[in-house]
């Protein structure tokens, strides 16, 4: 499988209060979750990214609002 | 066998080793007001009509309540209805707290038993050599169908802690002193062990005040063997029997002098950043927060109370205090303590996480700086991006609210 985009790097340890600061987690609806998107780690971000961007990450761990939050962009 | 790999096996009904990927039953499902209602709306997408067995499964609001706002009561009305309707555990406000200080007390957890709970502190109930921990929502919604969970059988972490307590030196110093030892991922995806002659000492409060933290090393679970300490803890709690889980096996052992460490503050932006308290003294606070499932026991606020009685809270500082769960603010409140703290100044919160994640009931704005007794200190955890917060034990948290700045109990008492 070949996945072609722009590539946006973040680094190790990408805590799920990075990805999804916890202030918004009384959503849980993954566009409105995704308003905020990796706002914990750089508040400009959910500006910075559109469609297809394709983020890599290195360690890291998330639940399942983060994972809603990526998959709502 | 480790004892995470006899604890699994046995709800396996084979010998699994680490590194195995199983299904495994579980004893018991725990999520919250943030994390329930995702859970709800998986189980009804993957077509689920019937909960495995409700009494296995518990449904706890305590992230957000007495609920902030019009969101939040949504959220807990939906947990209600759902409890209502597939006859589980719920615990409302005023009856319950804390989740995973809630849990254990209520006797639901006991040794040998596996659970998994859709929050990352999960790994609490280790302390009782319960396989405990965090999950996602949609793992937690399968496991509320099916009685079952997927793992990977983790390796296992010992560490063994030796030598004499200095004044002061709780269970949190000890977790912190750790963290910072291996950092955050130091522990990644393996069972944490803590045992050794400081641990066979411990109250069953530091026990989980420790186990609650492996999460922040990426610890699995936090583990400790069952003794006379957790047998005593369980007498009036328990209404199951439960095994005798007894050390077996480790991966790997580090050892850790314990009379060499001084009560120990994690600076932002980690729970690994870990300095002693006598480094810090000059920091200025703006707020302490005492509570959380970390250090929200009544043990916590003996501690507090003994720094902070008959002393005021620093003009400049807020304290607010927050028993962990109803029976904690009852005892508090029988023993005097609750009187102590709101004659020092401190405001006294019901049972809630609320500021531990920046939610409500004490949000830092900018620049603000905490120490709190709670487990992490990522950027903006408890309010603004530009707030921080050091995370510290009771005792140094309570001298600290005196000081106006980060301070030893030693200076106070």
């Amino acid at each position: 499988m070949k996945i072609r985009g722009r590539a946006i790097t973040v680094g190790d340890n990408i805590d799920t209060d990075q990805i999804i600061p916890a202030v918004y987690l009384t959503s849980t609806d993954p566009a409105e979750l995704a308003k905020h998107c990796l706002e914990g780690y750089d508040e400009e971000f959910p500006s910075k990214i559109k469609e297809g961007d394709i983020l890599v990450a290195g360690k890291t761990s998330a639940a399942v609002h983060p994972v809603s939050t990526l998959l709502g962009r | 066998m480790t004892i995470a790999e006899r604890i699994i096996s046995s709800k396996v009904g084979k010998e699994v080793h680490s590194d195995e990927f199983v299904m495994a039953r579980v004893d018991l499902v725990l999520a919250n007001d943030i994390t329930a209602p995702l859970a709800i709306k998986e189980f009804q997408k993957m077509g689920a009509k019937k909960v495995f067995d409700g009494s296995k499964i518990v449904l706890v609001p305590d992230h957000y309540t007495p609920c902030k706002d019009v969101q939040s009561a949504e959220n807990v009305r939906l947990m209600r209805e759902f409890a209502r309707e597939q006859g589980v555990i719920f615990y409302e406000i005023g009856r319950g707290g804390i989740e995973h200080t809630l849990l254990p007390d209520e006797g639901l957890v006991l040794p040998g038993d596996l659970v998994v709970g859709a929050d990352s502190h999960t790994c609490t109930y280790g302390a009782l050599s319960s396989f405990a921990t965090g999950v996602g929502s949609t793992d937690a919604a399968f496991a509320m169908a099916f009685g079952e969970i997927w793992l990977r059988v983790p390796k296992t972490m010992r560490f063994i802690y030796y030598g004499a307590l200095q004044p002061f030196v709780e269970g949190k110093d000890l977790i912190l002193y750790t963290i910072g030892k291996i950092g955050v991922d130091g522990a990644r995806y393996k069972a944490m062990e803590f045992c050794g002659e400081v641990i066979s000492k411990l109250s069953m409060a530091d026990r989980f005040t420790m186990a609650n933290m492996a999460i922040e090393a990426g610890g699995k679970t936090g583990l400790i063997p069952v003794d006379e300490i957790t047998i005593d803890y369980l007498k009036r709690r328990a209404k199951r029997e439960y095994p005798i889980i007894e050390l077996g096996d480790a991966d790997e052992i580090m050892e850790i002098d314990c009379s060499q460490i001084e009560p120990q503050v994690a600076c932002p932006f980690s729970p690994a950043n870990v300095k002693p308290v006598k480094e810090l003294t000059h920091i200025r606070i703006d707020q302490v927060v005492i509570g959380s499932c970390t250090n929200g026991r009544l043990e916590d606020f003996r501690r507090a109370a003994r720094i902070l009685k008959g002393k005021k809270v620093h003009p400049d500082v807020r304290l607010i205090v927050i028993p962990a769960t109803q029976r904690i603010w009852e005892e508090s409140l029988k023993e005097g303590l609750l009187e102590i703290f709101s004659s020092a100044g401190a405001v006294v919160s019901p049972p809630t996480c609320g500021p531990c994640l920046g939610g409500h009931m004490g949000v830092l704005g900018k620049g603000e700086r905490a120490v709190a007794t709670t487990n992490r200190n990522f950027p903006g955890r408890m309010g603004h991006k530009d707030s921080e917060v050091y995370l510290a034990n009771p005792s140094v948290a309570a001298a600290s609210a005196i000081k106006g700045r980060i301070a030893h109990p030693e200076e106070v008492i």
